[in-house]
């Protein structure tokens, strides 16, 4: 009777372990999944209905990275393109959403470079100096007494863009990922492929240079 | 001056609260003593709020069209499976493709040029005497009922090593060898049964035909027409070529079976091109092995 019942505590026991492991280690859920696998069948639709999902955020990566909603737009549809030609190759290690984050950092910072290379970026700062630049240098708020409106303002949103704008490649990356899309540092690890460490250490870079190209409108 | 730094090196973690309470102890305690941090870490929290308070931007009404129009006019995923064939299953280094590419043009060079040498060799060397004569060597293009065998018995007959349906021939080699047209007429081996329309026979038509449209650059010759005929799989081609070219081409044709018959009551027969005399249309009709 007593080897019995410790028999039977040895396999209750091991079930619980059992499930420990499979819980612990199981796959990364990806609700994309089904739509993925029928889209690499050669079904249009279900790519349609990832576009639907996430074009919004997407195009507002795209359009940070440039700055202007003529390229995003260009810049996104590209993204939508590598990823509908490259389906096959997703061999769904991880999110299909972590994939497609990485094909849009990739070419966005690819088309920032590019587009940096032309001077595009200092183009666009000189003719902005013209209209709103110039007012906000003449008639810097009072934002102590309402920081979030300063910050909610379209001349702050301008003064942030080219902030961003100014930044290396990999630093800006990192901030739209961060603190525009607000993915969590494991994604970021991810979709960067980068250590999370690293990770954390170059956002902190990143945002010490924009604080100090926003230095003069926020102190 | 270094503690300064360390707490620095916090504000990530201190700003998105994940360091334990001892840590934000110390960290708190550092920023009422010195100014220089409190400020920085103040002006820190004012930036990634600056950062958050970007408005997401939305795409123009035109986007999602414009992009299925993309994306239509865009092979589909399963269709990249050609162009990812190496990339795919064999992903090299870019050196390394690069070398194996070298390698393979290498290859073909060499080949191609063994190929040339064989040409320019003696006559003697590189021809075969055939006893009979219409006995062509099997493969693609094969011949069994040969009409003009007995009039070609009359003499040697020259087999090119390099098979020009297989390859390419060299132009220089066509200039020496090939007479141009004269009122005298073609001086080759098709002249002697005078085989304006051709039939092939053959058990691989398709790629009988494959072979001869490969080989018709080479010769600066063109297909004008090309469509079914007779049998099964049967085809007619109407050709264009370079009178020169016209001898080495049908030689060719008959080393690997053409016949002298017509291409057929429904076609037209040849005719020497009106535009320019030194252009030869010619009906060549490749029909299963009778």
């Amino acid at each position: 009777m007593h080897h019995i019942s410790e028999t039977i505590l040895n396999c209750m026991c091991l079930n619980i372990v059992s499930l420990f492991f499979v819980f612990a280690f199981r796959p990364e859920t990806d609700d994309d999944r089904e739509a993925v696998e029928d889209c690499v069948k050669g079904d249009r639709d279900a790519f349609d209905l990832l576009v639907k999902k996430y074009y919004q955020r997407i195009y507002n990566l795209a359009y940070r990275f440039v700055g202007d909603s003529e390229e995003a737009s260009d810049l996104a549809q590209e993204i939508f393109l590598a990823a509908y030609q490259n389906l096959k190759k997703f061999r769904g290690d991880a999110k299909f959403s972590t994939w497609l984050f990485q094909i849009a950092t990739n070419r966005g910072k690819n088309r920032f470079k590019y587009l940096k290379r032309r001077g595009y970026f200092a183009n666009r700062g000189s003719s902005d100096d013209d209209d709103d630049r110039g007012d906000w240098q003449r008639t810097i708020p009072d934002h102590s007494t309402n920081p979030e409106a300063l910050l909610a303002g379209k001349q702050m949103q301008r003064i942030v863009q080219d902030a961003i704008d100014e930044l290396e490649p990999d630093h800006k990356a990192i901030v739209l990922l961060r603190d525009i899309e607000g993915f969590s540092y494991d994604e970021i690890a991810k979709i960067l492929d980068l250590p999370e460490g690293t990770t954390k250490s170059r956002l902190h870079r990143a945002r010490m240079v924009v604080k100090e190209k926003l230095k003069k409108v926020l102190s | 001056m270094k503690e300064c730094e360390l707490v620095r090196e916090l504000f990530v973690e201190v700003n998105d609260d994940e360091v334990d309470s001892e840590t934000a102890d110390r960290f708190r305690e550092h920023l009422s003593q010195c100014h220089n941090c409190s400020d920085e870490f103040t002006l820190y929290g004012r930036t990634v709020q600056a950062l958050s308070f970007l408005d997401r931007v939305d795409p123009p009404d035109d986007f999602l069209p414009q992009l299925a129009l993309r994306l239509d006019r865009s092979s589909p995923p399963f269709l990249n499976y050609f162009r990812d064939l190496f990339s795919g299953a064999f992903p090299l280094p870019l050196p390394a493709g690069v070398t194996a590419l070298a390698l393979i043009v290498f290859a073909f060079l060499t080949f191609y040029h063994n190929g040339e040498l064989m040409r320019s060799l003696p006559f003697e060397t590189r021809s075969i005497t055939h006893e009979a004569p219409m006995a062509a060597k099997p493969g693609i293009l094969s011949t069994k009922k040969m009409p003009g065998a007995d009039r070609l018995a009359a003499g040697p007959r020259t087999h090119s090593s390099t098979p020009v349906l297989h390859s390419s021939i060299p132009r220089n080699n066509f200039h020496e060898n090939i007479k141009p047209v004269a009122s005298s007429g073609f001086s080759t081996i098709a002249d002697r049964i005078g085989a304006d329309n051709l039939t092939v026979e053959s058990t691989r038509i398709d790629r009988a035909v494959a072979s001869l449209k490969r080989m018709l650059p080479n010769i600066e010759g063109k297909l004008v027409v090309e469509r079914t005929h007779g049998g099964i799989g049967g085809k007619v081609l109407r050709v264009m070529i370079p009178a020169r070219a016209y001898g080495d081409l049908t030689t060719e044709l008959i080393n690997y079976g053409a016949v002298e018959s017509g291409a057929g009551a429904d076609i037209n027969p040849p005719i020497v091109s009106k535009k320019s005399r030194d252009k030869v249309l010619l009906y060549i009709r490749f029909t299963q092995p009778r």
